[in-house]
This record gives C-alpha cells, sequence and structure tokens, in this order.
C-alpha cells in the first residue's frame, strides 16, 4: 500500500486502466446515484433556475448606470444583445403555440386543462381565516392583476395549501403560475403597479433548464407592498402548448386541474376573485417537485441545488400535512408522472429510505419527539412540521458554514499552491486541522439526529431522517474527505521543504 | 422560509473530485485516515474514517 500521495499518484495510470475495464452502466440505485454527470443532460424542467435578469441587464444599460456602461461599451452590448435574444425567443414561443390556440373560443382558452369551482362566501371566510389580512391584501392585488388573463393561472404554494390542509405552517411569500401567451399584459399591470408604488423590484427572468437551454418560461418577481409587509412574488409564465405536449399550465406533467376561486378582501374590504389551485393540484406538484428534487439530491445537485436539503425535506411534511401517510407516499410514486430519468430514478431511493426507517433499524427515542420536548412544541399533529422547520434552518446554517470552509480552504491552498514559505504552509494546514474539527462536530450532530430515530415513530420522524442521512453522506462526509486530502498534501510538501 | 438564503451554495466538492479523494484515501487506508482525523481532535476517529470510505449509498 502507498504511504504518500506522490506514490498514489504513480499508481493513479494503473488505477484508470483497472477503471477502463470495468463493466460500465448503473446497475443499482446506489450506482445511479454516483451517475451525476448525466444530471445536467437529464433534467429538462425546472423552474427555479435563474439565468437572464432581464431588468438588471435593462438597468446596467439605461441611464442610471450610464458610467459602467461607458466604461464598457461591450457589456451595454451584449446586455442588449441577450435582452433582444430574450424577447425573440419569447415570441418564438407565442408563435410555436399560436396554431394550436388560435382555433380556441375564449370560453376554450379559459378552461384550458382547468375546471373552476366558486368557493361560497361562507366556506371562504372560513379558511381565510387561516390568512392575515395583509397577505390577503397581496393575494386581493395578485387577483386584479391575473383576473384579465385569457388563460388559466392559479396561486400555487403555501397559501393554497393552508386553505385545504391541516398545517399552521403560513405562506411568506407568493407564487402563482399563468400561461406564457398572457405574459405581456401582465408584465404591463405589474409594471403599472410599480410606477404606483406597490410593487418593487419587478424583475423578469428567463427561464433555462440545467442544460442551460431556454425552456421557454419567464418569471416575473419582485415584491409587493401591502400593509407595512413587503412580501416576495414569483409568477411563473408558463410554456403551455396543448397539441405539443399536452400539458396544462404547470407543465411539468400535470394535465388537468382544478382552480378554487375565492374573493379576497383587502383592508379597505373591497374584493378581488383569486385563482387558488386546489388540493389535488397542489399536492401533484408537491409529488413531482419531490422527485424533481430527490432526483438532484447527489454531490452534482448539490452544486446545481444547495437550496433543495431545505426544500425536498418541506416536501415530505406538506404531503404529510395534506393527510397523506409516507406509506401512501411511497405507494403514490409509481404513479406520479416525470420527465427525467434523475426524477424516475427519485421514486427508488425515497421507497429505498422509507424502507431503511420503517425496517426497525432506528431504535431511538424518536427524533421528532426528542427535539418537540426539548424545543418545548406541543404534542400535536403539527410537531413534526415545526420540528422539520428547526431542522431545515439548522442543517442550512451548517450548510452555508461548510460551504465557505470550502470556498477558505480553496483560495488558502491557490495561495499557497506554489508557495516555498514553510510558515505559510504550516498556516494553511493550522487552518486545515480546525475546519476538519468543526466539519467533523456538524457531520456528528447528523449523526447524532439519526441516533435519536426511531423506527416505531417512522411516520413522525421520516421527513427529517430522509434529508438529514443524505446530508450527513453527500455534504458532510465528502467535504470532511476533500479538507483531510488537503492536510495530507500540504504536510506532505511541508516535510519535503523541511528535508 | 425564505429559500433564498440556500440559493448560493457551493457544494464542498464536485462528484469527480470527491471520487478522486476516496480513491486517494482508500489507497492510504482506513488506519491513516483514522490517524489524520484524530490529528484534527476528531472524537472517534476510527469510526468516522470507516464511515467516509464506506460507500455513502451504504443506507439509501
Amino acid at each position: 500500500m502507498a504511504t504518500n500521495i506522490a506514490e498514489l499518484d504513480q499508481e493513479k495510470d494503473v488505477a484508470a486502466l483497472e477503471k477502463e475495464s470495468e463493466p460500465r452502466g448503473p446497475e443499482t440505485i446506489a450506482d445511479l446515484e454516483s451517475v451525476s454527470g448525466q444530471l445536467k443532460q437529464d433534467l429538462e424542467k425546472t423552474f427555479r433556475q435563474d439565468s437572464l435578469d432581464i431588468a438588471a441587464l435593462e438597468k446596467a444599460a439605461g441611464p442610471e448606470a450610464a458610467p459602467a456602461v461607458a466604461a464598457s461599451q461591450e457589456l451595454e452590448k451584449t446586455a442588449a444583445e441577450l435582452k433582444e435574444e430574450a424577447r425573440i425567443r419569447l415570441d418564438a414561443v407565442l408563435a410555436a403555440s399560436q396554431a394550436a390556440f388560435e382555433s380556441l373560443s375564449p370560453e376554450e382558452k379559459k378552461q384550458l386543462h382547468t375546471t373552476y369551482q366558486e368557493i361560497p362566501a361562507e366556506v371562504a371566510t372560513d379558511r381565510l381565516k387561516k390568512i392575515p389580512p395583509e397577505m390577503q391584501g397581496a393575494l386581493k392585488v395578485c387577483g386584479e392583476v391575473f383576473q384579465d388573463c385569457e388563460y388559466p393561472w392559479a396561486m400555487i404554494g403555501s397559501n393554497a395549501l393552508v386553505l385545504e390542509a391541516e398545517t399552521e405552517k403560513l405562506g411568506d411569500d407568493l407564487d402563482i403560475i399563468f400561461a406564457i401567451q398572457d405574459f405581456d399584459q401582465v408584465y404591463e399591470k405589474l409594471e403599472a403597479l410599480e410606477q404606483a408604488g406597490t410593487v418593487e423590484h419587478l424583475k423578469v427572468t428567463e427561464m433555462k433548464n440545467l442544460a442551460g437551454q431556454a425552456n421557454g418560461c419567464f418569471k416575473l418577481s419582485g415584491q409587493m407592498k401591502s400593509g407595512e409587509r413587503l412580501i416576495d412574488f414569483e409568477a411563473f409564465g408558463q410554456n403551455i402548448d396543448p397539441e405539443k405536449n399536452k400539458n396544462g399550465l404547470v407543465n411539468i406533467g400535470l394535465d388537468e386541474h382544478q382552480v378554487n376561486v375565492y374573493q379576497i378582501p383587502d383592508a379597505k374590504g373591497e374584493t378581488a376573485a383569486v385563482n387558488m389551485m386546489d388540493k389535488a393540484g397542489v399536492e401533484k406538484l408537491y409529488f413531482q417537485n419531490l422527485l424533481n428534487e430527490f432526483g438532484l439530491y447527489d454531490l452534482e445537485g448539490w452544486n446545481n441545488r444547495g437550496f433543495l436539503n431545505s426544500k425536498a425535506i418541506q416536501r415530505i411534511a406538506n404531503l404529510q400535512n395534506l393527510g397523506n401517510s409516507p406509506e401512501k407516499i411511497v405507494g403514490a410514486l409509481p404513479e406520479v408522472g416525470v420527465k427525467t430519468e434523475k426524477a424516475e430514478q427519485a421514486k427508488e431511493v425515497i421507497s429505498h429510505l422509507w424502507e431503511g426507517i420503517k425496517g426497525g433499524e432506528y431504535k431511538g427515542p424518536g427524533l421528532t419527539r426528542t427535539l418537540g420536548e426539548k424545543l418545548n412544541l406541543p404534542d400535536n399533529r403539527y410537531r413534526p412540521e415545526k420540528v422539520v422547520d428547526f431542522i431545515t434552518k439548522e442543517t442550512g446554517a451548517q450548510m452555508k458554514s461548510i460551504s465557505e470552509i470550502g470556498k477558505q480552504a480553496e483560495a488558502m491552498e491557490k495561495a499557497a499552491e506554489n508557495s516555498l514559505d514553510p510558515k505559510a504552509l504550516a498556516e494553511y494546514d493550522g487552518f486545515l486541522k480546525a475546519k476538519i474539527g468543526e466539519v467533523a462536530a456538524i457531520r456528528d450532530r447528523y449523526q447524532e439526529y439519526l441516533g435519536m430515530t426511531s423506527s416505531q415513530d417512522a411516520e413522525a420522524d421520516f421527513a427529517p431522517y430522509a434529508a438529514l442521512i443524505r446530508l450527513k453522506d453527500y455534504f458532510a462526509q465528502p467535504a470532511l474527505a476533500d479538507l483531510v486530502v488537503r492536510k495530507i498534501r500540504t504536510e506532505e510538501k511541508l516535510l519535503a521543504l523541511e528535508n | 422560509m425564505n429559500m433564498q438564503q440556500f440559493e448560493n451554495f457551493q457544494p464542498p466538492v464536485s462528484q469527480a473530485k470527491h471520487d478522486e479523494n476516496l480513491d486517494v484515501l482508500k489507497r492510504l487506508g482506513e488506519e491513516r485516515l483514522a490517524k489524520e482525523l484524530a490529528d484534527c481532535g476528531v472524537v472517534d476517529p476510527k469510526k468516522l474514517a470507516e464511515e467516509i470510505l464506506e460507500s455513502p449509498e451504504k443506507e439509501n
């Protein structure tokens, strides 16, 4: 066995040849998980990858940014070109679907893949009690912005979920989906609201998939002023084309959906009709997002979607809040339509995780129970959700910390790369030792949580367990391995200098 | 919660880099890895070394 990295490097060529002769192609989930290079080709649809911020580009090229633009004419040109190209692509999307839509009557357009249910005033009043007045005011503004859309639109996410789910979790932002065909008129209304001061920081973003290809979707985002609050909003202009892919408004595979129409009042008591995706639609979206996000749950996935740990952990909690047991969630997965190989594989991964926790291997006192008691959370149906919130915040901060350590190590290594200064190398070595200790402590924390996990309380523990185990294996431990290798290399250098 | 705060994460290492690191550590051996971890004050270096060198997919 080699005793140092220099010797290992000599062995590397032999190892590479051995690897070449190994059979190719994934055969198991474990194999599939490691084939992360496939990721970028596989993921066809996603709505969270911002790529072209037209408004920002516009600003960069506008008079307020004149000195910067003057300093870089090329930037101005590029920004203008990019903006123009994005507009050309948007027009191309609209033109491509024109033939499919021009024969439809206004009624048929409105009902494309969509049925509407007016919610009676007494039911609406009761359900809306869960939503704070300022959020209701913002929802009413959304109703006014989208009311003239020719095609279906709906609020999705927590605000839609809270109306029909057993949850105390309130939405803190506004998520809307609408047809790209209505883009221009929605943009004009939001622009008018921006001029009136109700909307701030209005932006247009062309969406791309992970392969970096424009997918025909454009996002409008910004902040909406309601009372004392500034509420973030994201309105996704979806590329629907009934002829091409039979997709409805939610173009990741949901064909038909019901929209519940609520009359929502503002502070003055004036109301507007607001479309809320119904429970079944919200549920289908969560299922699809869960699979897409778990499909990205490997090292390359962290690269592309580092925030997914918190997202995915919450999807499971959201689905449970809609009355689905983990058994039911796993049982429903085979029927969920997904468009990528990775997301298809995620079905197996999630089933496997559920088998892992319910199989009896975990004999702790219960993760949700233990943390619930420590945090003085009432022992009721909302406890798992609150524990998920707690863990999400903690792991989020730790992920950030580990990422920072990685960046610092990279920068220090570059600085010390060609250094023959033992002092600089010793300093870098000291940094690595300290950080290995820190990351190991974070990793041990996840291990500790896993030790609390109980197979007997599998239902309550499933959501945090599913994310923690992957965070430990795919984030903390690879970070540790990297720091240790850096440490060994640095110490070898130091030793060589001493000799 | 505000998801924006999570969107700027970079992974500590890429898959390719991790494969390379694991290759190096496996060749140096579990004992050496445990020694390096102990050198950094890790509480149970032997157990951690064992886990790092195991396939991360083991539990999944």
